[in-house]
Formats: structure tokens, C-alpha cells, sequence
């Protein structure tokens, strides 16, 4: 299968802290990862990596099959938009907007989309993830997990080629969980490749290849 | 457009901290308006003294006092006037002569109003007032017994040129032509005490025509008569007055082409030991006026710089607050340009928005100017129009995007270097 991101001998040193130890991956079109280990041993941080989100300390990222750490910031926010979607422990909601129009916050730096496909497309995403009857809602009136659910809506709004997300259902109830995988599985099986942080054991049941992560080195299972 | 989504991203940010975005814009309000409402008046006023005042004859008008002892005089003066092209008139200068009102064809001056109606100052000079005539005509040189008068007239030499309305009623001059006036003035023994009457003389003219007082910056009791007429009223009063000196002065006047070489005129005359007095000197509005400029740009500056530094703070917070939102939005794929636009909006709508409030505050201080002017000015005063103009209002306009976009300068220097890791972490900060 076809690789989207190839990351080799990857390093992220903190002062004295190796929260990325010499780790090559590569992440694969329809792929459904899952990263698993103790907290504090560098999910999120070689998360940051993969994304491109943070820049190591050392080693290499490609990502289709381009050198992305020769690019300049703003290329890598291009890359950001158009291929990544990411999903964070903190929501990051704008609290002034109503959930669709939160949905909407990458569609609006994406040049393909037209004007009015973009409230049609958000509050599609939002149905999706059973948010139908409360897409005209502000953040402060859903609970946790429902806007969890809004902010993977969000992830997505860009059709990205990869989705990444951190603790993605860490505020869910089980029936929502599921939901969030199930589509997650989903999209993997239509191309897209899915990174998945989590400590939820029912994330073995979804991912295609479990790794774990201990003191900054990564296992596969 | 992507336009539409900044100003209404923009506008919900703002609406996120109503309060402080209240303070903002009230505080570039009243400092674009301190800005607008002085710049507007001292343009108004800056307008009236160059079109009434600067630019009448009299400010113009120069009186050279000579003593008739004095050798070549007038040959001296003549020289310089043929040799300076800035100088338009020569001539001998009759001043003013007070005059009592003896009578005035058609109105009963005794019982009209006993204490008006006294006195009036008979003026001339050889040819420089002909283009003053507002209703009626000029007389020429060669006339006798004529007289040109004020439109409002009040032959009351104790009326006083004031900014509130006059408490007077004055009498239609358009109304008196064709009218005659008779006077009588007098010759006096100036060594005694009580300056007692010699003689008295009687002097009347027909009412030729009407002038107006204020661009002229005359009073309503001056009258303009023929230069031979006040020269024979000199002459009589000069053969019959008592106990002055012999060498009564000789005076002259050169009259100045444009207000803007009276000064080089004057220093002119001085250097070849002249004495020189402007005919009229500008007033106290002159410094009214440059009082207003100066005490309304410092203090509109003033808060202009307070409310810089407010909204410095205001948008500074803001983005703080909003670390983790930005964080994300770099996350997705929001690049430095877009966030720079994003902040920079926010502080040009204050900016707008305070920039049309201004201008609506500005428009009805101006509508209150007028009406007030109209009720309750002077005649004087009434002529001074209060209007801004389109470059004052562009300045403005500039200045209220400007200072926001300052204003925003260190807040989007917190957004740029804002990671989009911190998205990543709850608590922990970027490094
Ligand atoms: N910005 C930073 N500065 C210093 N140390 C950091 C920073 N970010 C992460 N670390 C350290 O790197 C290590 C890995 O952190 P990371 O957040 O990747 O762990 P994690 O596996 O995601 O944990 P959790 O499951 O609790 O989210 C930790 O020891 C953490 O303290
Ligand atoms: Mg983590």
C-alpha cells in the first residue's frame, strides 16, 4: 500500500526529556493506526511530528513523499489544511460561533470549497456524528461530548487524506465512542488514513496496526 | 468572499468582549471626534478671518503719520509707493469725523428712541471704497452732499461690536435712499476744560446707497461721504478750533495689494523712518481661533494615545485568551497572513466604527453651531460659517484605521508566534 507520511529515526528532545527516541513509521493510505502507552511516554509528542505541527529535534519526514521539513511555514500550513485533519484532547471551540459555524472555520482558508456548499457540507458532518437537531447550537450549550463530536466534524471539513486525533473519545459515553470509531473505520475504508491516540482498549477492535509507546520508543504489537 | 467571513469573524470576536470593545471604540470616538469638532472650527474660523477680516480693506490699509514740518514728506512717500508694486493706492488720510444727528428724512429722530440715534462717523477716502455698494450705487468723485450708508444702520456711536446678537433695532438703510440726513458738528476751544462749542456747522447728504458693515468690518454708524466734502468739514473745523498745535499731523494711507506683504510694506515704511499703524488689527478671534486648534489637537491627541495604548492592552488580552483557539487554528492550516488579517480587522472595525460615530457626533455639533450662531450671534459672528471638509473628514478617516492597526501590531506579533503545537496540550505552554 501506498505510504502518505514516512517519518524516519524521528528525535524530540526536551531539555532532558527524549519524548521522541529514534522512531520510524510510516502511515499508509487507509490505514487505521493506533497508538497506545502510559501517559507521559510521547504519544501526543510524536503525534506533533507526524503532524506537522512541531518540528524534531532530528531525523526526517516525508510527507507525499516530499521532504516537509525543508518547507516553509506557510507551505506547511497548506499541507496542514488540505491533507490533515486533527482531532485534541481541548476541543478548542470558538465560543462565539454556533457548532456549524465552527464546522465551517477550515472550509473558509480552503479555496476549493464555494460559499454555499460550505454550511450544506458542515451540518452533513454534524448529522453524521448525530449532532442534527444541534448544529445551530453554541458550544456552551452541548456537553463535553457533544462537542467533542463538533470538533471531529471540524477535523474532517476539509476531506483531509489523513485524520489525527489525540484522546478523540475521552469525553464520550460508550454509544458515542462507538459512533466516532465506526465513522473513523469508515473513512479509513474509503482511502484515508486514521491515527489514533488513545488509552481506550476498544480501539484494538478498529485499528488495522496497534503500536505502543514506552519512554519515547514505539513498538508494534 | 473571504472578506465577508473576516469582518463577521471579526464582528463575533469583538461581540466575545463587548465591554472592552465598547471602551475602545468610545474612547477613539471622543478622540476622533475632540480631533474632527477643532479642526472644523478653526477651518471655519481660519476661513472667516481670511474672507472677512484679512481680506477687508482696512486690514490692508496702512496710515502713515507725518508732521507738517517734516521737508519732502510726501515726496519721500511717493517715491516709495511708485517703487513697490505691492502698494495699489496713495492717499491723504482724512480720519473719521464724529457727527451729530440732527435730523433723518422720514423718521422722527427725537421721539423715536431719545438715546439713539446721536451720532455717526463721517468717513472717506479718495476712491477705495466704490466696489462696497450692496444696494443703491457709488457716488462720484466729483459729487457733492451724498453719502453711502450701512445696509443695517444705528447711528449710535456708543454701539459695540459684540459675538452675541445685538439688542437693537436698526433701521433699514435701503429704505433711506434717496432719503437725506442733515448733521451738525462743531469747532471747539480745546484749552478749556470743558472743550466748549466755537461754532457749529451743519453738513447734509442724500443717501446714495448702502453697504454692508461686516465684510467691510465697518460699524453700523459709519457713512461714507466724498473726500472733498470730509476735507471742506476738516477745513472748516481746522480754521475755527482753538488751542491744538500748529503742526497738526498729515496723515496718509497706502493701501496694501494683499494682506500677505502688509508686513514687508511696513517694514519698508519704518526703515525710512516712518511711523505706521495698520488701519485695523486683527482681534481677539484670530487667537480664539489658534486657542481652539492647539488646545483640541493636544487633548484630542492625548486620549488619541490613551485610547492606543487601551486597545493595545484590550486586543493583547484577547488574543491571550484565546492561546488555544489561534493554537488550533494554526493547527488546521490557518497560516501567519491569515491570522495578521484576522486581528487587523478587528481593530479597523473599531476604528469604522468609531470613525462614523464621530462623524454623526460631528454633524450634529455643527447643526447646533449653526442654529446657535443664527439665534444668538452677532451679525458679525453670523458670518462665520461652520462646515467641515472633505479633507479634514480623509484625515480623520485615516487616523481611525491607523491607530487601531498600531494598536493591533503587538497583538498579531502574539498571534505569529502563537505554535500551533499548543492546540495539542491543555495546560502547558508553547516553547
Ligand atoms: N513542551 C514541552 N516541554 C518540556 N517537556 C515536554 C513538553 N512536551 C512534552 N514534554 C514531555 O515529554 C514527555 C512526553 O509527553 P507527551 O505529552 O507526548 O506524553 P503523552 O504520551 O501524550 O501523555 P498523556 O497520555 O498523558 O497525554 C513527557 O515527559 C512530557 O513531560
Ligand atoms: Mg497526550
Amino acid at each position: 500500500m501506498e505510504a502518505v507520511i514516512v517519518a524516519n529515526n524521528l528525535v524530540k528532545q526536551f531539555k532532558n526529556v527524549k519524548a521522541v527516541n529514534n522512531i520510524s513509521i510510516e502511515i499508509k493510505k487507509g490505514c487505521f493506526y493506533a497508538i497506545m502507552g502510559r501517559s507521559g511516554s510521547g504519544k501526543t509528542t510524536l503525534l506533533s511530528l507526524l503532524g506537522m505541527l512541531d518540528n524534531p529535534t532530528s531525523g526526517k519526514l516525508y510527507v507525499n513523499g516530499c521532504d516537509a521539513l525543508t518547507l516553509e511555514d506557510k507551505d506547511k500550513s497548506k499541507i496542514r489544511m488540505k491533507e490533515f485533519g486533527f482531532v485534541f484532547q481541548e476541543f478548542h471551540l470558538n465560543p462565539a460561533l454556533k457548532a456549524y459555524e465552527n464546522v465551517m472555520i477550515p472550509m473558509h482558508i480552503n479555496p476549493n470549497y464555494k460559499n454555499k456548499n460550505k454550511q450544506k457540507k458542515s451540518i452533513e458532518l454534524l448529522e453524521l456524528f448525530g449532532l442534527k437537531e444541534r448544529y445551530n447550537h453554541f458550544p456552551s450549550q452541548l456537553s463535553g461530548g457533544e462537542q467533542q463530536r463538533v470538533a471531529l466534524a471540524r477535523a474532517l471539513a476539509n476531506d483531509p487524506m489523513c485524520v489525527f486525533a489525540d484522546e478523540p473519545t475521552g469525553n464520550l459515553d460508550v454509544e458515542s465512542e462507538k459512533i466516532v470509531f465506526d465513522y473513523l473505520k469508515m473513512l479509513s475504508k474509503a482511502g484515508k488514513s486514521i491515527v489514533v491516540v488513545s488509552h481506550n482498549e476498544i480501539v484494538l477492535n478498529y485499528a488495522d496496526e496497534v503500536f505502543y509507546m514506552t519512554e519515547g520508543n514505539l513498538k508494534e504489537k | 468572499m473571504k472578506t465577508n467571513y473576516y469582518i463577521s469573524l471579526a464582528l463575533t470576536n469583538l461581540l466575545r468582549r463587548k465591554r472592552a470593545s465598547i471602551v475602545n471604540i468610545l474612547m477613539i470616538t471622543i478622540s476622533l471626534t475632540i480631533l474632527l469638532l477643532t479642526t472644523t472650527l478653526n477651518s471655519s474660523l481660519s476661513k472667516y478671518i481670511d474672507e472677512y477680516l484679512y481680506n477687508s480693506l482696512d486690514y490692508r490699509t496702512l496710515i502713515i503719520n507725518t508732521f507738517k514740518l517734516q521737508p519732502n514728506v510726501k515726496e519721500t512717500i511717493v517715491n516709495i509707493v511708485n517703487s513697490d508694486d505691492n502698494i495699489v493706492e496713495f492717499n491723504e488720510e482724512l480720519f473719521g469725523i464724529v457727527t451729530e444727528v440732527n435730523s433723518i428724512e422720514t423718521l422722527n429722530t427725537e421721539s423715536d428712541s431719545k438715546s439713539n440715534f446721536k451720532k455717526l462717523i463721517l468717513k472717506s477716502r479718495k476712491n477705495q471704497y466704490e466696489n462696497i455698494v450692496v444696494a443703491g450705487e457709488f457716488f462720484d468723485t466729483t459729487d457733492v452732499n451724498v453719502g453711502i450708508i450701512p445696509k443695517k444702520f444705528y447711528p449710535d456711536t456708543t454701539f459695540q461690536i459684540d459675538y452675541s446678537k445685538e439688542k437693537v433695532d436698526f433701521i433699514d438703510g435701503e429704505s433711506l435712499i434717496g432719503k437725506t440726513i442733515t448733521l451738525k458738528y462743531f469747532a471747539r476751544d480745546y484749552s478749556s476744560n470743558e472743550m466748549s462749542i466755537i461754532k457749529e456747522f451743519s453738513y447734509s447728504f442724500k443717501v446714495v446707497g448702502v453697504y454692508d458693515i461686516v465684510p467691510n468690518h465697518f460699524y453700523p454708524y459709519n457713512v461714507i461721504i466724498p473726500f472733498n466734502d470730509l476735507k471742506e468739514i476738516y477745513t472748516n473745523i481746522e480754521q475755527h478750533n482753538i488751542g491744538l498745535a500748529e503742526d497738526f499731523n498729515i496723515s496718509y494711507s497706502v493701501i496694501v495689494d494683499n494682506q500677505k506683504n502688509v508686513e514687508n510694506v511696513i517694514t519698508k515704511l519704518n526703515n525710512k523712518g516712518f511711523v505706521v499703524n495698520r488701519a485695523a488689527v486683527l482681534g481677539p478671534i484670530g487667537e480664539i481661533s489658534k486657542y481652539i486648534l492647539y488646545s483640541g489637537n493636544i487633548l484630542g491627541l492625548i486620549i488619541l494615545i490613551t485610547s492606543l495604548i487601551n486597545l493595545t492592552l484590550t486586543m493583547i488580552q484577547s488574543m491571550k485568551k484565546r492561546t488555544g483557539e489561534i493554537g488550533l487554528m494554526k493547527a488546521i492550516g490557518y497560516n501567519n497572513q491569515n491570522l495578521t488579517i484576522i486581528a487587523s480587522f478587528e481593530a479597523v472595525i473599531i476604528g469604522i466604527i468609531s470613525f462614523i460615530i464621530s462623524c454623526i457626533i460631528l454633524l450634529g455639533f455643527i447643526v447646533f453651531f449653526r442654529w446657535g450662531i443664527a439665534n444668538y450671534g452677532s451679525m458679525y459672528v453670523q458670518a462665520i460659517k461652520v462646515r467641515t471638509n472633505l479633507s479634514l473628514i480623509l484625515q480623520t478617516a485615516i487616523i481611525s484605521i491607523i491607530v487601531p492597526l498600531l494598536g493591533s501590531i503587538y497583538a498579531m506579533r502574539y498571534a505569529i508566534k502563537i505554535s500551533p503545537k499548543v492546540a495539542l496540550s491543555k495546560g502547558r505552554e508553547n516553547n
